[in-house]
């Protein structure tokens, strides 16, 4: 299991880094087509590569995000539970959470597939669409990782 | 069992499965997924998850959000709201209670550079509690306001709460930003006359202090208040003025936060990576708590339980100032018990649609759920400004709570002052930016 959760925080940690680097990029793409907007030449296609990149942000990003536990959930009730129920609730709801995910990767990488066979693309700068979908696919795919680890350790801070 | 009792029955468990201590917005598509495919079924249930999740990451509009998170995280970690603290005190340290005044102020002018609640929370919690501590304030009052000043970001743009607000209702987010400056400046102006008369009162809560500052040292302090001003009439005015889309204004705050933070040495590689990094999280956590939510209003949306609730709140046979108190107390008591952002966005779809019927005016409405979701942020048991504080300064809750408690006053106050002059909220977005 040591192995599993080495693995799932290096992958997460990775793929953190690449959403910090594309936020940055996304952020400087805006400047740029601010500043050049202001000499009559903005860039083409700046708002689709802004939102296309929101895209790789998240799904980037959302692993190591649920793997430090920075999403929102009531404590204050299981929180008072014997361990042993805590357990229980704990072990249920990672499978929950495991299999939506599970299910989404799958659908994610059917979408994806659809967008390569009709090959849709962005509209001004006729990027194709499947790349930031399997990247959604593999962000849920790392998010399944997350969600076994949590069965079995007590990885991550609280809230 | 039919759509209606179905979706019914899920708002019901819903609120039960986050008992089990699910994350919300896991909990909300969850059962979202599980309705949709009872009632049309499970291959179209994934494939609305797929194409709503979709939409909703590559939704132009939703950029804003890690943009304007990232401004807010290097103000914070580049050492801003200490400056500010500082300067302020220059100028009213010397009147009774005038540290916990600062706080109020700084608090405030720190906020128009942050869109987090958090961060603003932790920031004084840092900064301002123990500089009071060490001028014998009391633990209450130090604590109480500085649980209380963090929720005035919900308010004060560039508020998060209020974007997502404005594109969950079709908004317009520079309206909505304007709307929430003399409500917040009001709240903030009742704060300082609190700690006033409190400390009127009982003098030995803030004593003042005895250091005093010349004329020049006082003056000295007027750059960090013109930086800060010319930040935020930047990015709101470049909203206001339609130059810049709110994810245009997000990144122009976030170059200038990040010019002033290296003009003024504050900001290291180190505190930069963790900026962009606290940034992410917080964005990943409001972004899944949209696109889940949209899973879980599209399920609703089939059970037509929001068109009900419309006509069903619409048809009481109240005032409609009545039912309106009744939704915001609905918001209240929701948001006390699961975290305010997160009820806000699963309520809104639900109560949005009543709230037009009735003839409320969104903007003005938006404000009003921001006043609840503040209060929702300092009172128990999901108070989340009040446990920031205590992580940070490791007082006890109940000295946290008994300081929060004069302060509450002040959004009972401003929310029946926002009920009896609308215009408070409504005045500044209709005259500059047209109805």
């Amino acid at each position: 299991m040591k192995i599993l959760l080495s693995i799932t925080t290096k992958v997460s940690n990775f793929m953190s880094i690449l959403a910090g680097i594309v936020l940055l990029i996304m952020t400087a793409v805006t400047f740029v087509d601010i500043v050049m907007r202001n000499f009559g030449k903005p860039l083409v296609g700046a708002y689709e590569l802004v939102a296309f990149m929101g895209v790789a942000v998240t799904a980037l990003a959302l692993p190591r995000a649920s793997l430090l536990k920075t999403h929102v959930y009531v404590d204050f009730v299981i929180d008072k539970l014997p361990e042993f129920s805590q357990k229980i609730l704990k072990v249920f709801t990672r499978i929950m959470v495991f299999f939506m995910f599970f299910f989404a990767a799958w659908y994610f990488m059917l979408m994806g597939k659809n967008f390569i066979n009709s090959n849709t693309v962005t509209m001004s700068l006729r990027v194709p669409f499947y790349p930031v979908v399997f990247a959604l696919a593999a962000g849920s795919i790392v998010q399944c990782l997350v969600c076994i680890c949590e069965i079995f350790t007590d990885k991550g801070g609280k809230k | 069992m039919s759509d209606f009792s179905l979706g019914l029955f899920s708002c019901g468990f819903l609120l039960f499965f986050f008992l089990t201590g699910i994350e919300i917005a896991f909990g909300i598509a969850i059962v979202g997924i599980i309705g949709f495919a009872i009632v049309v079924s499970f291959d179209a249930a994934f494939y609305l998850v797929t194409q709503d999740f979709f939409d909703t990451f590559s939704s132009y509009s939703l950029t804003v959000i890690p943009l304007f998170m990232l401004m807010g995280q290097i103000a914070f970690n580049a050492g801003i709201a200490q400056r500010l603290y500082d300067a302020v005190y220059k100028l009213v340290g010397r009147v009774p209670g005038g540290l916990a005044m600062a706080t109020v102020v700084a608090a405030t002018l720190f906020k128009a550079m942050c869109g987090s609640t958090l961060a603003t929370a932790a920031t004084f919690s840092s900064v301002a509690v123990p500089q009071m501590t060490r001028y014998n304030y009391s633990k209450r009052l130090s604590t109480g306001i500085v649980a209380s000043v963090g929720t005035i970001g919900i308010l004060i743009p560039p508020s998060i709460v209020m974007i997502i607000y404005g594109i969950m209702t079709e908004q317009s987010i520079g309206k909505l930003f304007l709307a929430g400056i003399f409500p917040g400046l009001l709240i903030c102006l009742f704060f300082i006359g609190i700690i006033y008369v409190w400390c009127k009162i009982d003098p030995s809560l803030g004593p003042k202090s005895t250091k005093t500052y010349t004329t020049r040292e006082k003056l000295s302090a007027l750059p960090e208040f013109i930086a800060v001003a010319a930040i935020f009439l930047l990015v709101i005015g470049g909203l206001m003025g339609g130059f810049f889309t709110p994810t245009e204004a997000g990144t122009i705050g976030t170059i200038a936060v990040l010019i002033l933070a290296m003009l003024r040495k504050g900001l290291t590689y180190s505190g930069f990576v963790k900026s962009v990094d606290e940034s992410l999280r917080g964005a990943i956590m409001v972004l899944m708590l949209i696109a889940c939510s949209i899973v879980f209003g599209h399920f609703l949306a089939v059970t037509e339980i929001p068109q009900f609730t419309a006509d069903w709140l619409t048809s009481l046979p109240f005032p409609s100032a009545v039912i309106m108190i009744i939704i915001c107390l609905f918001y209240l008591l929701g948001g006390s018990f699961i975290d305010d952002l997160a009820f806000m966005i699963l309520a809104t779809p639900i109560l949005y649609p009543a709230v037009e019927k009735l003839g409320y005016d969104p903007i003005w409405f938006g404000v009003m759920i921001g006043v609840t979701i503040m209060v929702g942020g300092i009172i128990p048991p999901v108070a989340i400004c009040v446990f920031v504080v205590k992580n940070i300064t490791g007082e006890p809750f109940g000295v946290i709570y008994k300081g929060v408690v004069p302060f509450l006053l002040s959004f009972i106050v401003v929310a029946a002052l926002l009920f009896i002059f609308p215009e408070i909220a409504t005045y500044l977005p209709y005259t500059l930016m047209g109805k």
